[in-house]
């Protein structure tokens, strides 16, 4: 497991899709640890995807539970070529982006989405998701076709702001010094 | 001339003010306008650059004239060192059909505004809003240049097609290094 440095924008991979995952393969798996652990080492986040650490595979990983809004309960989840088949309903809600560092934005989101994928051992599911964790699904497929939340937000003057508060490794958090 | 959809005894006029942002300067522009038993229609208020700037649609009784309503802002305009400008709308803008939101962004530089409208402006496409948002590096990360951050909301010629739109702007997002997407306003029905 390594921890390997997040590719910010403008780095162009995070604007391209990925290509799907034929087989799970030992790189894959590694893959796997490797996003699990990035994501891991950076206080509250909850998600993170393949193309953010320069990888063009439809891989991503999910552990909602690392933060206040998330359900306690929900574990890590593996996400290979995961889709988008079914949504509805829509929600506002604030996000931010470890590839996207100095701002947040609103965006809206649907509130329930089904998602089918492979886990980490290629084998198929499919399951809906709603409230944080549907938007945070939402926000990783969107890494995997090349899209960042900026292409989501509707006004650049009311809807996107600068980030006031960076979480440091050790969970605490603070303005950037000026 | 009567503003078409306030009524013979109203007109409608655009009001731009703007000066060094302190306390009391909405107050003493829509005080102004309240003393004078005219309304206020729509704003637009924000700060840009520190500077208090405020847009505002407003109807007042027609009897009243373009330099009787100039005299009447004039105090205010002296108290906060408002630049105030009055222009009386002669027609509101045919309704018109859906809106598209175009993004774009990448790193600080000149020209992203004007080459963008530019080519928007070949294709007769008009904008109806406008934001920016330049979001400044935080310390300890100054080697990445600032983004830039551009959101239009645009209404396309009838004849227009977004897919004939779309490939032209992603050229010149590349030409300019910026990412450039186009969408449907997606509005909820609920």
């Amino acid at each position: 497991m390594a921890v390997l440095p997040v590719r910010v924008f403008p780095d162009p991979i995070l604007k391209l899709s990925c290509q799907s995952v034929e087989r799970v393969t030992p790189t894959v798996h590694r893959l796997i640890h490797d996003l699990t652990a990035t994501m891991r080492h950076h206080p509250r986040c909850v998600g993170l995807a393949a193309p953010q650490v320069g990888v063009r595979w439809a891989v991503a990983v999910l552990e909602t539970s690392r933060h206040p809004k998330g359900a306690p309960e929900s574990g890590l989840m593996v996400l290979v070529n995961p889709q988008i088949v079914e949504a509805d309903g829509a929600v506002l809600q604030r996000e931010g982006c470890l590839s996207v560092p100095d701002l947040t934005g609103n965006v809206r989101r649907a509130a329930r989405v089904r998602v089918q994928a492979r886990d980490a051992e290629g084998r198929p599911w499919t399951a809906w998701f709603e409230g944080f964790e549907a938007i945070a699904v939402q926000h990783e497929v969107d890494h995997l076709q090349g899209k960042l939340f900026l292409d989501r937000v509707s006004n650049a003057k009311t809807d996107v702001f600068q980030r006031k508060t960076y979480w440091r490794a050790d969970g605490t958090s603070g303005r950037p010094a000026q | 001339m009567a503003g078409s959809r306030t009524g013979a005894a109203h007109r409608t006029w655009i009001l731009t003010a703007s000066g060094n942002d302190r306390p009391g300067m909405v107050a003493g522009v829509t005080e102004v306008l309240f003393r004078l038993g005219g309304n206020l229609e729509d704003s637009a208020m924000t700060r840009l650059a520190g500077e208090f700037t405020i847009m505002l649609a407003l109807t007042a009784p027609a009897a009243l004239s373009a330099v009787k309503l100039e005299r009447a802002f004039a105090a205010v305009s002296r108290r906060f060192g408002l630049a105030v400008h009055l222009k009386a709308v002669t027609h509101r803008a045919a309704p018109s059909g859906p809106s598209h939101l175009i993004s774009v962004y990448g790193a600080d530089r000149p020209g992203i505004v004007y080459h963008v409208s530019h080519l928007l402006a070949s294709h007769r496409v008009n904008i109806i809003d406008l934001s920016t948002h330049l979001a400044a590096p935080s310390k300890g990360r100054a080697s990445r240049p600032p983004l830039y951050l551009l959101v239009l909301e645009v209404q396309l010629p009838s004849r227009l097609s977004v897919s004939r739109l779309e490939p032209r702007l992603r050229q010149l997002g590349k030409r300019l290094g910026v990412e450039i997407g186009c969408r449907a306003v997606d509005t909820a029905v609920l």
